[in-house]
């Protein structure tokens, strides 16, 4: 799985599903759970996602704010969990 | 054992001296004989029934591997505990009648069955088997570790409610509690101290005791202010309570979860829910809301569908009303705001979501008053009744300008508005401590002086959410 396939699909995913607003200029680095951008809907959201793109599970104790508040966070959660046996 | 009585000052003291003079391997021992003697004050009998329910949870923890069925009976158990014990609960009319009330009176404790902070104790206890069933952590097989986690006296009364996962590794490593530590901790205490004494009891006492008795006869414009003021009564209350479980706890070396965030200053519903009672809308959230989400998304991804829009929020909301207490008042107020996280989801779907932090300053304002506006309106089925309650909201509805107000209620409201002003453009519960050394001591001898004064004038309430 390539990380920038990842990281452009999920990129996809929020500013046009979870933002509504795909002009948006969203840098990897910015939080989007504790900045208030996206809600813990959104966030089961980005998991379900998750399961149907990319086939990787994300339990619910690695979706918390610390862990998945940013683009980079979640690609790299995604990743590992690809790679995972 | 209240933490606002001289007599837990004295306890504290004697504890802490205790925890220095033993060496580190002894001094989780130490916290656990403290917890202990704390749950003792309360009776034999609430000793009891925590020291069974820790057993029980402590042997459920180490079956759960590879037999996954304990986990539907750990959680029965647990669940049928809180209903049968709480205050109110199913037990209550065998227990002589008892009430929360009777709860918070020293001597009141002899012979109760139901501790303090019950349904604190059972969430933690039900999140830390949830965990192990989902491999997230190892059953714990230190029953002294295990014991604090439960009971640990700081946060006893009404949490925090501490995950094991964060909680545990802190038993387990070398705590250092330096200069830095030291001043927080003190901080947090004189804050709490500060905004339950002065703030919360003042503002309790300063609201009449009738009011929910016949409203209609009061004037309406009161009706909206005392409800206002016991919007920040409870909230100081409760903030204070976990200022200062926090800073008694930073004194051992165990940092206690942040439970309140500037929850006033939210511009949005789902905002306010992560800034208010965290610990307990995270576990929420954790073990209802995402997996229900979850769900009904796996299901269908469409999120404009019923099972998405209306379940996930609406069971969670409930259940946090239930969590409160198992009456049609506390049910109502879950419903209230889980409608009110449908209605802003509904209205959100239609537009594109921007940052807030980068919104005009008027729409954040707009959004903040009216967060306050309809939490406070939810918070007199949470108070009241139902049928006072809604004499009360009609009463309200009849509101007549010219009515007398009485101000004086403000003066302590306002600052605990200034309070959290700061911590939000400081981004710290403390913004104090980056004040010149001049300025934090000139603070920190007004406080104390006003806590002084006003302790002598008010009755000391019980902290409301021990009743839960």
């Amino acid at each position: 799985m390539l990380e920038a396939d990842v990281r452009e699909r999920l990129r996809r995913f929020i500013l046009q599903d979870l933002m509504r607003d795909p002009q948006y200029p969203l840098a990897d680095d910015e939080p989007l759970v504790t900045g208030g951008v996206l809600d813990s809907f959104a966030v089961a959201q980005i998991a379900v996602f998750a399961e149907h793109e990319f086939h990787v599970y994300i339990p619910d104790s690695d979706m918390t704010p610390d862990r998945m508040d940013t683009l980079e966070q979640m690609v790299q959660r995604i990743i590992r969990g690809a790679s995972a046996p | 054992m209240s933490l606002t009585s001289g007599s837990f000052a004295a306890f504290l003291a004697v504890t802490l001296v205790a925890f220095y003079l033993v060496p580190r391997r002894a001094q989780n021992a130490v916290l656990l004989a403290a917890s202990v003697a704390f749950v003792w004050t309360w009776g034999w009998l609430a000793l009891g029934t925590l020291t069974g329910l820790t057993l029980l949870n402590y042997a459920l923890g180490r079956a759960l591997p590879g037999r996954p069925q304990w986990l539907a009976i750990g959680i029965a158990l647990n669940l049928g505990a809180l209903a049968l014990l709480r205050p109110g609960g199913l037990a209550a009319p065998l227990l002589g009648g008892l009430s929360a009330a009777s709860i918070g009176q020293a001597n009141a404790g002899a012979g109760l069955l139901a501790p303090i902070g019950l349904s604190f104790y059972v969430l933690a206890a039900i999140s830390y088997l949830v965990d192990i069933r989902q491999g997230i952590v190892d059953p714990c097989r230190n029953l002294i570790d295990f014991g604090l986690y439960l009971g640990y006296f700081p946060k006893l009364i009404a949490g925090p409610i501490e995950r094991s996962r964060q909680f545990l590794p802190q038993l387990a490593r070398t705590r250092t509690v330096d200069n830095e530590a030291v001043a927080r901790s003190t901080g947090l205490i004189v804050l709490g101290l500060f905004r339950k004494l002065v703030l919360a009891d003042s503002l309790r006492a300063w609201i009449p005791s009738e009011i929910s008795q016949n409203p209609g006869d009061l004037p309406a414009p009161m009706l909206v202010l005392w409800i206002v003021a016991w919007m920040f009564s409870v909230y100081n209350d409760f903030a204070g309570y976990t200022d200062l479980a926090r800073g008694v706890s930073g004194l051992f070396g165990i940092q206690l979860s942040r439970n309140f965030a500037t929850p006033f200053y939210s511009r949005t519903f789902s905002e306010l829910w992560t800034r208010w009672h965290i610990s307990l809308s995270s576990w929420l959230r954790d073990y209802v809301y995402l997996p229900l989400s979850r769900a009904a998304l796996r299901r269908d991804p469409n999120p404009r569908r019923f099972a998405a829009v209306w379940v996930p929020p609406m069971a969670t909301l409930l259940a946090s009303g239930l969590w409160h207490g198992a009456t049609p008042g506390m049910l109502v107020w879950g419903a209230l705001n889980g409608a009110y996280l449908v209605v802003e989801r509904l209205l959100q779907l239609g537009r594109p979501t921007r940052p807030p932090d980068r919104q005009p300053p008027a729409r954040q304002w707009a959004g903040r008053v009216m967060i306050l506006s309809l939490t406070a309106a939810g918070l007199v089925v949470f108070l009241f009744p139902l049928p006072s309650a809604f004499a009360y909201a009609r009463a309200i509805l009849s509101l007549d300008p010219l009515a007398p107000m009485d101000y004086r209620l403000l003066a302590f409201v306002l600052p605990s508005v200034a309070i959290d002003w700061l911590q939000v453009r400081g981004k710290d519960d403390l913004p104090f401590l980056r004040w010149p050394r001049l300025a934090q001591a000139t603070l920190l001898a007004v406080a104390v002086l006003v806590i002084f004064l006003i302790t002598r004038a008010n009755t000391v309430a019980p902290f409301v959410y021990q009743e839960f």
